[in-house]
């Protein structure tokens, strides 16, 4: 099973770090291969909101930065995950630049889903979903938000499973692990 | 205090070209109604001015002085866009004014405002991370029925937004949040559903056979 990491952390967030190693660690543990894309090191412009992605080259973003190349993975992975710390309940900035420029990966076509309006897929096959949330306090509100969005994104974006784990600071390793692991349980991917 | 001395900032938050955008459009409607009350205003387009250190700056004295932050934009991915995200990050670790207000507006291409929920949700809490008063949010459906130009030039389609605007701008020179009645205006349908998303299928197909690319828009480039 494929699986891509798109770490959010930003550069004011080095420190945690550590959380994208224990993330990979307990994924080879479920027999993923990882890839670990660390979007702070990528030049990635942000989205222009032209639809050229879909009207003009349809699904490939009309700006040829390292996006394509992600949004190109992200289809041909099994699994995504969006490693972010939680901010102000939703994603890292440097998460959302690549998450913007990935909308070619669905169809323009609308269609409705649990009676609200969506975009029909354009790949037979969208990727498993799984949001590891980094927050300063695990059980407040912006864990909630976080966990909604992760749930609007995977209706948009059709992903086949998702769920969000919310870990936090002071949480020790083995407990990020567990975390982890009954995420990916939810997902449906064993050890 | 007088109200003179009153100062709102508008944030731009589409990446659109100035006048191009339905976030413009929204925003400017308010900040010219807020003048007529002696408000003085500032705008500024949030992609634009994160290109640059001295942007940036520009952006984050111009919050600093804001008694009222009005950010307008549109959903992106179920979220704000990414060089909102940016702004709000930078705007949280930045000293604002004592009891200075953020409100936001948010517009989706989908016809249901529902879907800006969580994107004001976390606006809220921007607020409360950067020490604002939350004074509420709006949500708007159906953005791609709408353009760029000034509201008052949209024709009857933009009858109930305008409504809703001027019952929040009301409320916003009063001190007050923005009323649920402005609210449930902004989120009514401009048009049923069903002819919103047929003219927008069409839509796509007529810009895909200018492009010369009609019979490629459901292709897969990546399919593995
Ligand atoms: C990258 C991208 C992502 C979008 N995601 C959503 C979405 O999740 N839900 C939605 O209803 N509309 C979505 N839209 C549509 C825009 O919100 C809509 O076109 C809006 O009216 C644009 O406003 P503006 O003119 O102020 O930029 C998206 C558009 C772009 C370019």
């Amino acid at each position: 099973m494929k699986a891509i990491v798109l770490n959010g952390i930003g550069q004011a967030d080095r420190n945690l770090d550590y959380v994208g190693g224990i993330a990979a660690d307990e994924l080879r543990g479920h027999g993923c291969k990882v890839e670990s894309t660390i979007l702070r090191d990528l030049a990635i412009a942000p989205c222009m909101g032209c639809f050229g992605c879909w009207v003009q080259t349809p699904g490939i973003c009309l700006i040829d930065d390292a996006a394509r190349e992600v949004t190109r993975k992200m289809i041909q992975s099994h699994l995504v995950v969006y490693l972010t710390p939680i901010t102000f309940g939703g994603y890292s900035s440097d998460l959302k630049k690549v998450l913007d420029r990935s909308i070619g990966l669905i169809s323009p076509f609308f269609t409705r889903i649990n009676g609200e309006v969506h975009h029909r897929k354009r790949y037979a096959q969208a990727p498993k979903l799984l949001g590891v949330g980094i927050a300063h306090e695990p059980v407040g509100e912006g864990a909630r938000i976080f966990k909604a969005l992760i749930e609007r994104n995977a209706i948009n974006m059709h992903n086949k499973a998702h769920a969000a784990c919310v870990v936090s600071e002071d949480q020790s390793a083995t407990e990020m692990h567990e975390l982890m692991r009954a995420a990916l349980h939810e997902l449906g991917i064993m050890s | 205090m007088t109200t003179e001395d009153q100062r709102v900032l508008l944030l731009v938050g589409s990446p659109k070209a100035p006048g191009r955008s339905v976030s413009e459009a929204l925003g400017c409607h308010v900040i010219e109604k807020m003048e007529a009350r002696g408000w003085s205003s500032r705008t500024i387009f949030i992609r634009a001015s994160l290109q640059s250190d001295g942007g940036q700056s520009t952006l984050l004295n111009a919050a600093s002085n804001a008694d009222l932050i009005l950010l307008s934009f549109p959903l992106y991915v179920d979220s704000l866009p990414a060089p909102v995200i940016r702004a709000m990050e930078l705007i949280a670790e930045h000293v604002l004014r004592k009891n200075a207000r953020l409100v936001a507006i948010a517009n989706c291409g989908f016809p249901e405002a529902r879907h800006n929920n969580v994107a004001l949700d976390i606006c809220r809490r921007l607020a409360d991370a950067a020490g604002l008063e939350w004074a509420g949010g709006l949500a708007l459906g159906m953005g791609g029925a709408l353009s760029g130009k000034h509201l008052r030039d949209q024709g009857p389609m933009a009858g109930k937004i305008i409504e809703s605007l001027d019952l929040a701008v009301d409320a916003l020179v009063g001190g007050e949040s923005i009323p649920d009645e402005a609210v449930r205006r902004m989120a009514r349908p401009i048009i049923p559903a069903v002819m919103y998303t047929a003219i927008g299928n069409f839509g796509w197909r007529r810009q895909a056979k200018r492009y010369g690319v009609k019979g490629k828009l459901n292709d897969r480039p990546y399919q593995p």
